[in-house]
């Protein structure tokens, strides 16, 4: 049974717990940052960014296949998520999948060509650009 | 060569002693650690003005003049050598900041998703 909730956090209140999620997971202390996450996409269920911070966590452990699963997730609620393509193309970069990594980080420059997320997949694009993979 | 010579000169001469051989037995005094990475920096900074004069700069520093005249010398293999590691230098900086602008571009996007909430 899905819980209901009678906490109505304001949008500047969501912004303080997903910085604290960032601050979490970049302080290594994963488990808390999936807390936070989690229970922002459990307030706020319309937004697709807490399933792709929740990948950032798996990202940042090296579960490339279970950040993925988050990304994945992130676009079938929001199939023109920048933000979700940029950093499934970054998953996919550092799977050493460049051909595909290319093919996601297009799509986050097409849909967000001047905003930050498409800034993210161009400097991850140039970093691909310096790679080779044997 | 000249080394092997001078102490081949002291031994024929009577006015030697075991001291004057060591001394002149001894390899060319190595440049200092801090003379080393002066002569690097040095030399990236000079490539900056004139290609290929930063390598002969800070091999020279690093080195020591007699690498210049060729008594030490080397100085194609010292040049040769800078010039490699200042090229690792140079894929390391480049490498150091293509990963911190993703960093920051990645921080920024992040950013812009907090932002994005309305």
């Amino acid at each position: 049974m899905a819980a209901k909730w009678t906490v109505a956090p304001s949008h500047e209140e969501l912004a303080f717990l997903v910085e604290a999620g960032i601050i979490y997971r970049d302080a290594k202390n994963f488990q808390g940052a999936r807390d936070v996450f989690t229970g922002v996409k459990e307030l706020f269920p319309q937004y697709e960014f807490p399933e792709v911070f929740l990948g950032t966590v798996e990202f940042q452990q090296g579960h490339f296949d279970a950040a993925e699963a988050h990304y994945r997730k992130a676009l079938e609620m929001n199939p023109r998520s920048a933000f979700a393509y940029a950093h499934l193309g970054e998953a996919a970069l550092f799977r050493k999948d460049k051909e595909t990594a290319l093919k996601h980080l297009k799509t986050a420059v097409k849909l967000d060509p001047l905003g930050d997320f498409g800034k993210m997949a161009r400097r991850l694009m140039e970093m691909a650009d310096g790679v080779t993979f044997s | 060569m000249s080394q092997i010579n001078n102490a081949l000169g002291m031994i024929s001469s009577p006015n030697y002693n075991l001291n004057q051989i060591l001394q002149a037995t001894q390899p060319p005094k190595q440049p200092g650690r801090f003379r080393q990475f002066l002569g690097a920096a040095v030399g990236a900074v000079g490539n900056m003005f004139a290609p290929g004069i930063g390598g002969m700069i800070g091999s020279a520093i690093s080195g020591g003049i007699g690498g210049i005249g060729g008594i030490g010398g080397g100085l194609m293999g010292d040049t040769a050598g800078y010039l490699q590691l200042q090229q690792q230098m140079d894929a390391q900086t480049e490498a150091f900041q293509t990963a911190s602008s993703v960093m920051k571009a990645r921080h920024d996007a992040a950013m812009a998703a907090i932002r994005n909430i309305s």
